[in-house]
């Protein structure tokens, strides 16, 4: 079986008019800026944003041969996306002049869709799960709270709410998948 | 999808996602997940449940007990709350109307000293339901509890009974008993 090539490999073909890597790496590269960008933006609408600047940005600069150490993509990528993120915070959410002049040579046919869980398999996983541990997730993840907070809440150490976390994560995952009854 | 030769942590993970990592360690982990399909794959995973979950509280979709700083994050999201102010021994004419987006029972209690509070919901046909260990926060003076909206949207009128009770080491102890009759809105399936 033929290895997938390497993001290295791909960026130095896409310095060469390969426009068959630039879909391949648009559809490798467009998750893990998506991810970036939830982490930072808490917000979908504009995560999706982020990927499309920050693609266009490294396809123009890979096309143009900017990217002087293709094997050091991700460190270019990073960098990218650590200036959009700052800026898309500073209010500055207009497309940028190089957004204009390239957003239409993206290939959005090859950005995948993000994952989506099932609300009702989750909210069934959910509710199996034991209070406690739900009430955790629902601090962890809506109300944004870090353990000491959630600790100090819930009249719990730290290492118990760490604990309780990581267990119901590994019970809900197994549930969602369908592992477990 | 290849394999990763030097795998994040799942806890690792866990800790950037909710901004517990100092910003030395948080880029390391960015870094790596921009560069490594197999761990991003999994930290999507949790990104998914992390917006599904803050998705089925937006909706009031999750029967949970609730923090005030919840709460308090629902309202600021402009989320339509209705809610229902119970002290012990007492009860209320509820019901849930076309445009809310979360019902919560607010149950007032004394929890000095409580360590674990258990609600015991009662129907009218008498079936309990016992939901053990509810997470609360003691200074509160109340425990926050949501149904599901959609639930509460196909109930008939009836009568539903709570009870909360401390667990203690030396036995149990009723806090207080809450109760709730639910009128459906006027042209709604339960009506």
């Amino acid at each position: 079986m033929e290895s997938a090539p390497s993001d290295r490999e791909l960026a130095v073909r896409v310095a060469g008019g390969d426009a068959s890597a630039e879909a391949e790496l648009v559809r490798r590269l467009a998750p893990r800026v998506r991810l970036y960008g939830l982490r930072h933006l808490r917000d979908a609408s504009a995560a999706d944003d982020l990927v499309q600047e920050a693609l266009v940005l490294t396809l123009e600069r890979l096309r143009a041969g900017r990217v002087r150490q293709p094997e050091r993509l991700a460190s270019f990528v990073f960098g990218a996306c650590r200036l959009l993120v700052r800026n898309q915070r500073r209010g500055q959410r207009r497309r940028g002049a190089l957004l204009e002049r390239f957003a239409g040579d993206l290939d959005r046919q090859a950005v995948p869709d993000p994952l989506r869980l099932d609300a009702k398999r989750l909210r069934e996983c959910l509710s199996r799960l034991a209070e406690r541990e739900r009430g955790v997730l629902v601090l962890t993840f809506y109300a944004e709270e870090p353990a000491g907070a959630i600790a100090a809440r819930l009249g719990l150490s730290l290492d118990n709410v760490r604990t309780v976390r990581h267990r119901a994560l590994g019970r809900l995952r197994q549930c969602v998948e369908g592992s477990a009854a | 999808m290849s394999s990763c030769s030097t795998p994040l942590a799942d806890g690792l993970v866990l800790d950037w996602w909710t901004g517990e990592l100092g910003a030395a360690e948080a880029r390391r982990v960015e870094r790596h997940l921009l560069s490594c399909g197999s761990c991003a794959a999994r930290a999507q995973g949790l990104a998914a449940v992390s917006e599904g979950v803050r998705a089925l509280v937006r909706e009031g979709r999750l029967p949970a007990a609730l923090s005030p700083s919840v709460v308090e994050r629902l309202r600021s999201e402009g989320r339509r709350i209705r809610e229902y102010r119970v002290a012990p021994g007492g009860g209320v004419q509820c019901t849930v109307g076309p445009d809310d987006d979360v019902v919560l029972a607010r149950l007032a209690a004394d929890f000095a000293g409580v360590s674990r509070v258990d609600l015991v919901r009662r129907g009218e046909d008498g079936a309990e339901q016992r939901l053990a260990d509810l997470p609360f926060d003691p200074a509160s003076g109340e425990l926050i509890f949501s149904p599901p909206v959609d639930m509460l949207r196909a109930m008939p009128a009836s009568v539903e009974r709570m009870r909360l009770i401390a667990v203690e080491p030396q036995g149990e102890r009723l806090l207080g008993e809450y109760t709730f009759d639910h009128t459906p809105w006027p042209g709604r399936a339960g009506a």
